[in-house]
C-alpha cells in the first residue's frame, strides 16, 4: 500500500503546525509506550515473583505453626500415657484419649498403641463423630509384629522419633484423608512400651494453602511423597515451563511439597491494561493540547496577527498621507531658486526643515509690481495640526497681501485666524514689503523672532514693536516699521527652530552666536548663508534628534 | 507647572488644561517656580486659559516666572495678558 500525507495547501500555516506537532507528539508518545510496556512487563514479572515467595514462605512458616501444634499436643499426651503403661485401667486410658480429642479440634483421631508381654498390640481409640468426640476402648489385640511393620511406625517405635506418616484413610473412623503424628511412649522405667497417635485430616492443613488461592491469582499445588495432594489447575498444567512463573518450597517433616505458580500471560494482560490506561491518558492530553492550541490560535493569536496587520497596513496607510502632505507642504512654499532671475537687485534664498514630517513653519515671497513681499512664520505646535494653521495662514497671506495696506492686510489675516480657534492656535509673523527702486522697506513683526539684518557694517537685530501673534485676539492692532535699505545690506529672517536648537547638552544655538555667524558670512550670497548655517547648525545640534522646525530666509540687496 | 512645557508635553497635560477652562469662575494663579522651559504649544494653552477665564472677567496670573520664560512672553508680547508676579 503507498502512504501519502498531502496537506490541503489552502490549510492555514497554524493549522498546519498543530496537525504537525499532534503527529510529532503522537510518535513521541507512541514511542514512549513501547518503551514503557517492556519496563512494566519486567517489572510486573518482578513483582509477581516477589509476592510469590512472599506468599509460599509464610504459607509455609503457618503450615509448620499447625503441625507444631500438634506434635506438642501429642506429646504431652504421650507423656501422660507414660504412667498408663503398667496398669492403667481402660477407663484411665479413655478418659485421657478423650481429653487430647477435645483439647485440639484438628485432631480427628488419638489412639493409644501399647505392647504386652505377649507381644500384642493392643489399640484404644477415641475419634470424632460429628465432632463431638467419642471413645472406642476396643482393646483390639493384634500381633505387635504386623502393627509395627508400618515403616513410618517402626522409625517412631524403635529410634524414640516423632514421626509424621504419609496420608492414609481409615474408613470406619474418617471420611477424610488422614495424616498422622506418632510419638514413641516409654514405661517408668524408660523402656519404649507403645506409640500415642494423633491423626489430623489433610484438610486443616490444605485449606492455609487454598486459601491463597482464593485470595490471589496464584495457582497453587501440593505434592505428597507418592501422589499429588492438591493439584494444578488443567490451564497451568498445560503451560510450558518458561511461560510460568513458579516458587516451590519442601515441608520436611511431611515430604510435602508447595508449588505455587502464576500464568505469565496473567501478566502480560496486566501489563496491556495498565498501557491501556497509559495510552488513553495520553490520548485526552493530546486531544486536550490540539483544542488548547487551536483555541488559543483563534481566539488569541489570530486575532492579535490580524489586528497589528490591520494597524500596521493603517500606519502605513498614514505614513503615505503624510508623505504627501509634507511634499505637498514643501511645495506649496516657493521653492525654486534663484526666484527673480530677472532681478538682479536682489538675492533671495529660503529653506524649510520640518521636525515632523509637516510642520508649522512657513515663508513666502513674491513681486508685484516692482514690490517684493515677503514673510516668514511659526505657528504654535508641530506636526499636522500645526501644518494646517500654516497652510490658512499662508493662503491668508496670499490672497491679501498685494491688496490691502500692510497694517490693514496683517489685521486681515489676524482677524481670519481668530475666528473659530477654539485650540488658540497662534503664528508668530513677519511680514515685509521692499520697494525694489527706492529699497524702502515697510514691516511688521507679529510677536515673531526678530530678523537679523546686516546694515551700515553693523550686525544687529531688528527694532521690533510690540504686537502680538497672529490668533490671539480679533481686536489686536499691528504697527508697522520701516527701514530703507542699501545695497550690500543683508537680512535674515528665520524662526526659533533656528536659535533654540539644542546640542547634545541641551544648550541653545542662542541668539548672539547666530549674530556672529551672520556677521561673518555677510559678504557671501544668500543661497552661501543658508546652506552655511544649516550646516553650523548641524554641527551644534550632531546627536540630537531635530526638536522644531527649521525655517530660514535670506536677501540681500 | 514642573519642567519642560514642549509640544509633548502640552498635548499630554490636553485633559488637564480642559479640566482647569471649566473652572473659570475664579482668578487663576500658576506657579511657574519650577517651569524651566515653554513651548510654543505651551503658550498656546496659556492663552487658552487667559482666554476662558477672560471670558469670565477674570485675570490669570503667572507667579514666579524665570528669564528664559520672561523673554518668551515679551517677545511675543503675551506679557500684556498676564498678570506677572
Amino acid at each position: 500500500m503507498k502512504f501519502s500525507l498531502k496537506l490541503n495547501p489552502d490549510i492555514s500555516f497554524p493549522t498546519k503546525m498543530t496537525l504537525w506537532v499532534a503527529s510529532a507528539v503522537t510518535l513521541v508518545a507512541g514511542g514512549i509506550l513501547l518503551v514503557a510496556a517492556n519496563m512494566l512487563r519486567d517489572k510486573f514479572e518482578e513483582e509477581t515473583k516477589e509476592r510469590l515467595e512472599e506468599a509460599i514462605d509464610w504459607t509455609t512458616k503457618i503450615v509448620k505453626q499447625r503441625m507444631l501444634r500438634v506434635e506438642c499436643a501429642t506429646r504431652t499426651a504421650a507423656a501422660i500415657a507414660s504412667d498408663y503403661t503398667d496398669n492403667a485401667s481402660d477407663q484411665q486410658i479413655d478418659s485421657m484419649l478423650y481429653r487430647t480429642i477435645s483439647g485440639m479440634e484438628c485432631i480427628d483421631v488419638s489412639s493409644l498403641i501399647l505392647k504386652n508381654e505377649k507381644e500384642e498390640a493392643i489399640t484404644h481409640y477415641a475419634y470424632r463423630d460429628k465432632s463431638h468426640p467419642k471413645t472406642i476402648r476396643n482393646g483390639k489385640k493384634f500381633a505387635w509384629k504386623n502393627y509395627v511393620d508400618d515403616s513410618n511406625w517402626i522409625d517412631s517405635y524403635d529410634r524414640g522419633k516423632t514421626v509424621w506418616s504419609d496420608f492414609y484413610a481409615i474408613r470406619e473412623l474418617s471420611h477424610s484423608k488422614l495424616i498422622c503424628c506418632s510419638v514413641p511412649v516409654y514405661s517408668a522405667k524408660g523402656e519404649c512400651r507403645g506409640m500415642f497417635c494423633s491423626d489430623i485430616k489433610i484438610e486443616w492443613i490444605t485449606e492455609i494453602i487454598l486459601k491463597y488461592k482464593v485470595n490471589n491469582d496464584f495457582d497453587v499445588a501440593v505434592y505428597a511423597e507418592k501422589e499429588c495432594i492438591v493439584p494444578s489447575s488443567k490451564q497451568i498444567q498445560e503451560l510450558n515451563k518458561e511461560d510460568i512463573v513458579q516458587e516451590e518450597r519442601t515441608i520436611d517433616d511431611m515430604n510435602w511439597r508447595l508449588v505455587f505458580s502464576v500464568d505469565k500471560h496473567e501478566i502480560t494482560k496486566k501489563t496491556q491494561r495498565a498501557l491501556m490506561v497509559m495510552t488513553g491518558i495520553i490520548a485526552i492530553l493530546l486531544i486536550t493540547m490540539i483544542i488548547v492550541i487551536t483555541l488559543t490560535i483563534k481566539f488569541v493569536a489570530r486575532p492579535f496577527v490580524r489586528k497589528q496587520r490591520h494597524t500596521a497596513e493603517v500606519k502605513a496607510a498614514m505614513q503615505r498621507e503624510l508623505d504627501i502632505a509634507a511634499k505637498t507642504q514643501q511645495e506649496f512654499v516657493p521653492h525654486s531658486f534663484p526666484p527673480f532671475p530677472d532681478h538682479k537687485e536682489i538675492d533671495l534664498h529660503a529653506c524649510l526643515r520640518p521636525a515632523r514630517k509637516v510642520g508649522g513653519d512657513l515663508y513666502d515671497y513674491f513681486i508685484k509690481d516692482d514690490t517684493l513681499y515677503f514673510c516668514i512664520g511659526d505657528v504654535s505646535g508641530k506636526g499636522v495640526p500645526a501644518s494646517l494653521f500654516m497652510a490658512a495662514t499662508h493662503y491668508l497671506f496670499r490672497s491679501v497681501a498685494s491688496s490691502l495696506d500692510i497694517e490693514q492686510a496683517v489685521q486681515q489675516i489676524n482677524q481670519s485666524l481668530c475666528s473659530d480657534n477654539a485650540q488658540c492656535t497662534f503664528v508668530t509673523f513677519w511680514f515685509g514689503i521692499l520697494d525694489l527702486h527706492t529699497f524702502t522697506l515697510n514691516y511688521i513683526n507679529a510677536g515673531h523672532n526678530s530678523p537679523v539684518i546686516v546694515h551700515e557694517g553693523k550686525t544687529e537685530f531688528m527694532p521690533q514693536a510690540e504686537n502680538m501673534p497672529l490668533g490671539i485676539g480679533e481686536e489686536e492692532e499691528y504697527k508697522a516699521q520701516s527701514i530703507t535699505l542699501s545695497h550690500g545690506d543683508t537680512l535674515l529672517l528665520y524662526t526659533d527652530g533656528v536659535t533654540e536648537s539644542m546640542n547634545i547638552k541641551s544648550e541653545q544655538f542662542g541668539d548672539s552666536r547666530l549674530l556672529d555667524e551672520v556677521k561673518d558670512m555677510s559678504s557671501l550670497s544668500s543661497t552661501d548663508i543658508i546652506a552655511n548655517l544649516l550646516e553650523k547648525i548641524k554641527q551644534h545640534a550632531t546627536g540630537r534628534e531635530q526638536s522644531d522646525d527649521i525655517t530660514m530666509l535670506s536677501l540681500k540687496i | 507647572m514642573n519642567g519642560s512645557l514642549d509640544t509633548l508635553a502640552a498635548e499630554q497635560v490636553e485633559p488637564q488644561i480642559q479640566e482647569l477652562e471649566s473652572l473659570s469662575d475664579k482668578p487663576l494663579t500658576i506657579d511657574c517656580t519650577n517651569l524651566e522651559y515653554i513651548a510654543s504649544s505651551g503658550l498656546r494653552l496659556l492663552i487658552r486659559l487667559k482666554k476662558a477665564f477672560g471670558a469670565n472677567g477674570y485675570k490669570v496670573t503667572l507667579v514666579n516666572v524665570n528669564d528664559n520664560i520672561l523673554e518668551v512672553l515679551k517677545v511675543t508680547h503675551f506679557d500684556r495678558l498676564f498678570v506677572l508676579v
